[in-house]
């Protein structure tokens, strides 16, 4: 097949090649990191130091969600802006530019982790991916962060740039939905962002130096917080992307309604970032009633994902019935099934929908009760980012890496096993997490066995739980590997032709058949910030007037001095704090 | 972008256009996922609800 993505965009493919390419090695060591914890926290096997296991964790975090999603993403949406724009950047040595940003941030970020593992460096940044002041990392992991942030946000500066230089040549016409797809997401990025980088900027990074003595917890956790919950939409996106354009393809069929799929992305502008204070229903220091407001948006933000499960499952069973699907439930017997990057993605669909379930339970004010820092929490997150996210990823590199290296992929029975022993894997992990979780097993935790105490099982045991949590992650940590090696073979499977080519075949219903004001983005982005304003203006204030700016004289806890393995230091410290 | 699905992966047999197409299956999936829905919350109300005691009230005297 020569009408591949390749063959009309090889610049183009050869910067999406190196941003998988980044992507995939991030993925590898953090799944290695993900098989450590697994087994260090059942206690089945323990190589390492329980005080290492932070780096571990933290390595696992970032590399996962910040390295892994974010450089796919960037490959996923550089594809969108150019197959649907037909168009190329306007200047692709800023293109390579930021990509370099990104790179260079990443690698400082990882050495302030990886040094963690030695203590011939006196650097190491194990504040887990959350980076709650007190903790205080090195420096150069919060520069590090900051500088792949920046180019995260030319990135999507250049995609804009792409944009107006077609509308230039096109105007009036509507924007297409891959492209509309990608600005829309780099606005609710670009409005969330700002969270993170006033917290790392204005307070974390000149605290780490030593510039200023303190720090208010509170206000950087909120500023975290405000960045964190949209930062999950900004992993969840580009899967949503490959869901609305992929996936009605691959089962034979074509998307159900290109307007409501515009219609999802922008209430993810308005509505991601509102809701962050439902991570902090049990932080002192934020009045409840404004968490019963960020709790009434955070489920208003069910809304895309339920017109999502409907315009998506429409648009697979449009393939079914193409097929020849019959019936109410028959249709399901029709669709690819033995095609990889089909199976994957409908499995991965499947999973965020059941996780969709247990994030009602995070985000209601009272439940939440029940399950706030328990291992529950880490099983959500596995369901969604870890399933519905990755899954899709590496589902959709099935058909991407063929269309960007001009290969037929490698093992295509092979990559059917390894998407159904990551659904295997991931049922196992998560059913052990959540239980866990409801039975109060703490998260973020190396020893989480204590003298004189049991954890009370109603059906099971902790045996059973830790087993079928230490095997989850095995089969995780396999799949992450065939997945990886299969990806290498493709890459070198030269003399071959991918079995499908470029073409994504028009919606069923168009954009002509929407109002034009949805292609609006000046009013969304108004309506965007007039939503955080209501939200955050008041609790910010009030955080900062109770505790001042730079908090009330409170000490870091340096994770960066190995010698805080020392435990009289970490007393003393800690009684200082109390007697002053 | 074209029309049809021209691809080689998953070719279709026939072609469905949007006014002859209901999707009927994906409302069936729907109401299956609510009526689950359901049954895990009242599910959930059992488990952690009535399986407690009421939380305890402790009175301070002045």
């Amino acid at each position: 097949m020569s009408n591949t993505f390749v063959d009309a965009f090889p610049k183009q493919a050869r910067l999406i090649r190196q941003a998988f390419l980044t992507s995939f090695v991030a993925l590898g060591v953090g799944a290695l990191f993900g098989l450590i914890q697994a087994l260090h926290r059942t206690d089945i096997f323990r190589p390492i130091e329980s005080t290492t296991y932070y780096t571990v964790l933290t390595g696992h975090g970032v590399f996962l969600v910040i390295s892994f999603t974010i450089f796919f993403l960037v490959g996923v949406y550089q594809w969108a802006v150019t197959e649907s724009l037909e168009r190329e950047p306007v200047d692709m040595r800023f293109t390579w530019g930021w990509y370099g940003l990104m790179v260079l941030g990443t690698l400082l970020a990882a050495f302030a982790i990886l040094a963690g593992f030695t203590d011939a460096i006196d650097v190491s940044a194990d504040v887990l991916f959350t980076f709650y002041a007190p903790l205080q990392g090195h420096p150069l992991f919060y520069i590090g962060l900051v500088v792949f942030v920046v180019g995260t946000w030319l990135a999507g500066a250049d995609w804009f740039r792409t944009w107006w230089a077609w509308k230039g040549d096109n105007p009036g016409k509507r924007i297409p939905l891959p492209t509309f797809m990608v600005l829309t997401t780099m606005i609710m990025w670009y409005i969330s962002s700002i969270g993170v980088a006033v917290a790392i900027l204005a307070f974390i990074l000149p605290w780490s130096i030593g510039l200023v003595e303190s720090i208010n917890p509170t206000l950087t956790r909120t500023l975290f917080w405000y960045f964190g919950h949209p930062v999950v939409y900004f992993w969840l996106l580009p899967a949503y992307l490959l869901w609305y354009i992929l996936l009605p393809k691959l089962s034979g069929g074509r998307l159900f309604s290109d307007p409501l799929a515009r219609v999802v992305f922008i209430l993810f502008i308005l509505l991601s970032t509102p809701v962050g204070i439902h991570h902090q229903y049990l932080d002192p220091g934020i009045a409840e009633g404004f968490k019963f407001i960020a709790m009434t948006n955070t489920m208003f933000l069910l809304l895309p994902s339920l017109l999502t499960a409907f315009t998506v499952v429409a648009s697979m069973e449009h393939g079914a019935r193409q097929r020849g699907g019959e019936g109410y439930f028959g249709w399901l017997k029709s669709l690819p099934w033995r095609e990889p990057a089909f199976t994957g993605m409908a499995l991965a669909g499947l999973v965020f929908a059941f996780g969709g379930f247990t994030g009602i339970v995070n985000a209601g004010m009272n439940i939440n009760y029940l399950v706030h820092n328990s291992l529950w929490v880490p099983g959500h997150i596995h369901t969604q980012v870890g399933t519905a996210v990755a899954l899709t990823f590496m589902a959709g590199s099935y058909w991407l890496v063929p269309q960007l290296t001009g290969n037929r992929l490698v093992g295509r029975s092979v990559a059917l096993f390894q998407v159904l022993l990551w659904f295997v894997g991931i049922i196992f992990m998560t059913n052990s997490m959540y239980r866990g979780g409801l039975i109060g097993m703490p998260r973020r935790t190396a020893e989480p066995q204590y003298d004189g105490f049991d954890f009370e099982v109603a059906a099971g045991s902790v045996g059973e739980l830790n087993a079928q949590l230490a095997l989850g992650g095995v089969l995780l940590f396999l799949s992450t590997m065939l997945f990886l090696a299969l990806m290498l073979l493709t890459l070198f499977n030269h003399d071959s032709e991918p079995i499908d080519e470029r073409s994504i075949p028009r919606p069923l219903s168009g954009p002509e058949d929407s109002p034009p004001v949805l292609d609006n983005l000046k009013l969304w982005v108004a309506i965007a910030a007039v939503l955080v304003v209501l939200a955050y203006s008041i609790p910010l204030a009030s955080i900062v007037s109770r505790g001042g700016l730079f908090g009330p004289d409170v000490s870091p806890f340096p994770v960066f001095i190995e010698s805080i393995g020392d435990a009289r230091f970490v007393l003393e410290s800690i009684l200082a704090g109390i007697t002053r | 972008m074209p029309d049809g699905n021209t691809h080689e992966l998953s070719a279709p047999d026939r072609t469905i256009e949007h006014d002859e197409y209901d999707p009927l299956g994906t409302v069936a999936l729907i109401l299956l996922y609510f009526v689950i829905l359901v049954l895990m919350w009242v599910f959930t109300y059992f488990i952690e609800f009535l399986g407690n005691d009421p939380t305890p009230m402790v009175l301070v005297m002045a």
